[in-house]
């Protein structure tokens, strides 16, 4: 009998696993309608720590709400044409997730003196209602008046950096970690770290304090990574840096091993034991993030500071840019139709943005555009072979520099005029020259870039006035326009 | 300007810095009222400007010698063609006879026809054609100095080929700061208009100094632009209407003829007058060529209308009519196509390839506008009877 049912059931467990596959996900049945119909996009934004994720959000959120008034987004149809009805910051969809403070942040913008926004420690949504007068000709006279749901989520761009661990076992991640201590800036950095792990014997039972120990200098390796001479990126796992609500958990007390056990050992070992915790923190807070979170996005925008990397040299370039190409593998991208939209869910454009575009002279956008395309060709080629539109933009999602002109030894230049973060006096200046191509690695001297970061301009009202940006207009056509 | 010999940064004095022409200030410098550089500042570019020196010195030679290359070839090209040029207007063409024959073969067609029709009245009765003669005579004279005086009127405007010339290059090179010069240039033409200035307003508050060439004119063109597009639009399918309805209306063809070329003219005095400039005389020539052609069409058609279709079709009133009116819609849909050449030549900035007028959207309106006219008259016969 138990036979006979085993089998009658058989086909149908198949089937709901197979539905679960390409539906990671339950959804509510109003959202399936609502992305059906391509009322709802969720905006995935992207970008390693720094890049200006939050200040991108805050300004996108800004100059949408403020659509109606002005005439800051010329190049936004929507609100250019005329058919925007309004936009309102919704209450989001996931109850247990923190509201984005928009508020929070647009104020430390606003403030005398501004102040960049204080950067991200913890996930928060935001969902934008955009209304907007339909030229649909099926829902024009059904429906003239429209809304476009927008869900954008904030967080930590250090978490981004667990997603590739999702394919990878301890054994890889250990040696992938291995390899990347082989090499300068690493060997010096994780010396203190490595000089512990040459002391332990990773077969025998695991000690708590050991444990304890090893964890804290692998942290303490990260974030001297981290720290603003160096400025390396590619920083796994994420929440060692940036612990948020598990900070003390013993999930975070493990570290990758420098060489692989050859010989047996027992399940109580410091090897297994970290295997465990590591498989642990995939399960719990990886995967947990990634199908909660990262899992179903129709749109991406990719930050890049570009010019942080050429401040600090080439092997925080090429950190950056490994990190980046290996983040973009975690996203499923492909083209999207009526039966991607029910199940499972694909990003079909996908937007490369150089941020802190207003740091250079302005003829040099597409320099700083062209850089950042062969930057990350790779992600970009994969994209466009899954059917993606893909686009590079150089932009400032808050614009805090003014171009000029002056006359320099006869000759013309554009340069810049705008106060340096760390003074209160206006300096002008010519910010160096972008390279279009790669500069090999003997080209990154010391004073061969030195990029100068500015503070937010003054705006004297917040809720009458507009924040200057650069291109964002076109960055919101390309990722929404065709959704009006 | 090059920046190119300089890759580090620089620092400069801030009065020594001037704002990009003709744009906002977006961002608000002012946080201490006196702006008193650093003296660090200057010491930083003093070394710079001397490391510096020996690449603007490489720099200029190339440019100099490429001005004096640049300065051979064009004495070279202007030396060259003078040979070729002194024999060509001796040679005998026979292209140019073929012209001249051809032309002259149509203006007799139109005599004669003219001839024939105002001898046939005169036969039924002496007033009748009399009366004819002096009409005829009276709309040919009358169209023909209206053309006349809206050519003289075109001929006022400003020649606009060399702005659109510096437009397309422009374009092509994509650069950054060097548009908006034009633009200002463009805009001059629209000021007095006071729909037009609202938009050109709007236009120069949107532009920031972070916009490159090509977002310029892309802004110019969907904020200012597209707007005296579509009332020229609206100008070229009214004439079609207009000439479509007179040509059906004219029985010979020295009517239809002088009418097409009447309202043809008009059409690009309008136009011309729209987008505030003419094109030069070399520009034009296509203008002409399609303007002779609608001319040769009328003229031809209109014959063939007279001639042919009514005799092999057994002369019916109907028959009659539905010739003329197929006539008549031909002259005004190549009357558009003179509109939207004038479009093209009259515009001081040049259509890209995206904004270019379409032939596709006004067929419609004017096949529609004389169907409607048929309508009506099958109506007002309804009504009638």
């Amino acid at each position: 009998m138990c036979t006979g049912r085993c089998v009658r059931n058989a086909p149908m467990d198949n089937m709901n696993k197979w539905l679960s596959r390409i539906s990671p996900e339950k959804r509510p049945l109003d959202e399936v309608i609502n992305r059906t119909l391509d009322r709802q996009v969720k905006l995935a934004v992207t970008g390693l720590s720094r890049s200006g994720k939050t200040v991108f959000i805050t300004s996108l959120v800004h100059q949408l709400l403020h659509g109606l008034e002005g005439t800051h987004l010329p190049f936004f149809n929507i609100v250019n044409s005329g058919r925007l009805r309004g936009t309102k910051a919704m209450q989001q969809p996931d109850m247990h997730i923190p509201a984005f403070r928009y508020d929070a942040s647009i104020e430390q913008l606003c403030s005398d003196p501004p102040h960049w926004p204080t950067p991200t420690n913890g996930l928060s949504e935001i969902r934008l209602a955009i209304r907007y007068t339909s030229t649909n000709p099926l829902f024009k006279h059904v429906a003239p008046v429209s809304t476009l749901y927008v869900d954008i989520v904030d967080y930590p761009g250090e978490w981004l950096l667990d997603l590739p661990l999702l394919e990878l076992d301890y054994a890889q991640w250990s040696k992938q970690i291995a390899e990347a201590c082989s090499k300068e800036p690493r060997l010096r950095l994780s010396q203190e770290w490595r000089e512990f792990m040459d002391t332990l014997d990773v077969t025998q039972p695991a000690k708590e304090s050991q444990l304890r120990q090893a964890s804290d200098l692998y942290t303490k390796f990260l974030k001297e990574c981290e720290r603003k001479e160096h400025n390396l990126s590619l920083l796994q796992p994420g929440r060692f840096t940036m612990p948020g609500e598990l900070a003390g958990a013993p999930l975070l007390e493990f570290c990758p091993v420098l060489e692989l056990p050859n010989k047996e050992y027992k399940e109580n070992s410091m090897y297994a034991v970290m295997q465990k915790r590591y498989e642990s923190y995939k399960e719990h807070v990886v995967k947990k993030f990634y199908t909660e979170h990262f899992s179903s996005f129709d749109r991406q925008i990719v930050l890049v500071d570009v010019l942080r990397a050429f401040n600090t040299g080439y092997a925080t370039f090429t950190d950056m840019r490994d990190a980046l190409n290996m983040v973009m593998r975690s996203f499923r991208y492909g083209k999207s139709g009526i039966m991607n939209r029910l199940f499972g869910l694909n990003i079909d454009k996908l937007l490369f943005a150089a941020t802190k575009a207003d740091h250079i002279t302005p003829n040099q956008l597409p320099h700083l555009e062209r850089f950042l395309q062969q930057m990350l060709v790779k992600s970009q080629n994969n994209a466009a072979f899954e059917g993606v539109t893909t686009e590079t933009l150089a932009l400032a999602s808050v614009k805090c520099t003014q171009a000029a002109y002056t006359t320099f030894q006869d000759q013309r230049i554009s340069c810049i005029k705008g106060v340096p973060v760390d003074s209160d006096t206006p300096i002008a200046l010519f910010p160096g020259e972008v390279p279009t191509d790669i500069p090999p690695p003997e080209d990154w001297v010391d004073e061969r870039f030195n990029f100068m970061e500015f503070k937010p301009p003054r705006i004297a009202n917040v809720h009458s006035d507009v924040l200057p940006h650069i291109r964002l207009d076109r960055a919101l056509e390309f990722l929404l326009g065709d959704k009006f | 300007m090059t920046t190119a010999t300089w890759k580090q940064p620089i620092l400069f004095n801030l009065d020594d810095v001037e704002p990009i022409a003709e744009e906002e200030a977006t961002v608000t410098l002012d946080y201490t009222p006196p702006i008193v550089l650093p003296a660090e500042a200057e010491l930083e570019t003093t070394p710079l400007m001397m490391a510096h020196e020996p690449d603007t010195v490489e720099h200029v030679a190339p440019v100099a010698q490429i001005e004096a290359h640049q300065q051979r070839t064009y004495q070279a090209s202007e030396t060259v063609p003078a040979v070729p040029q002194s024999g060509t207007p001796q040679a005998f063409s026979p292209w140019m006879l073929l012209l001249f024959a051809g032309l002259s073969f149509l203006g007799l067609l139109l005599l004669v026809n003219t001839y024939s029709f105002i001898a046939t009245q005169f036969e039924s009765s002496f007033l009748i054609g009399g009366m004819f003669f002096i009409l005829i005579s009276a709309i040919t004279v009358a169209a023909g100095m209206l053309a006349w005086r809206s050519y003289q009127n075109i001929l006022s405007l400003r020649a606009i080929s060399s702005l659109q010339a510096e437009g397309r290059a422009l374009m092509k090179e994509g650069n950054y700061g060097n548009a908006i010069h034009y633009i200002n240039h463009i805009a001059q033409f629209y000021t007095h208009r006071p729909d037009i200035k609202a938009r050109l307003d709007r236009f120069y508050i949107t532009l920031n100094d972070s916009h490159h060439d090509d977002e310029i004119f892309s802004l110019f063109t969907t904020q200012v632009m597209s707007e005296v597009d579509q009332q020229a639009y609206q100008i070229v399918t009214h004439h079609s209407k207009e000439t479509a309805l007179l040509v059906t209306l004219s029985p010979i063809p020295l009517l239809s003829t002088i009418i097409t070329l009447w309202r043809n003219i008009g059409l690009i005095r309008d136009i011309a007058t729209l987008y505030g400039g003419r094109p030069s005389l070399f520009a034009s020539a296509s203008l002409i060529t399609t303007v002779l052609q609608n001319i040769i069409y009328a003229n031809v058609s209109e014959t063939l209308a007279n001639v042919g279709m009514f005799e092999s079709m057994g002369g019916g009133m109907f028959t009659a009519f539905s010739a003329q009116a197929a006539q008549g819609l031909g002259s005004g849909l190549l009357t558009a196509r003179v509109g939207l050449k004038t479009m093209e030549v009259c515009r001081p900035l040049p259509f890209t390839e995206e904004t270019q007028p379409s032939f596709k959207d006004l067929r419609w309106n004017i096949i529609s506008a004389i169907k409607n006219l048929f309508d009506n008259d099958k109506n007002n016969t309804k009504k009638a009877a």
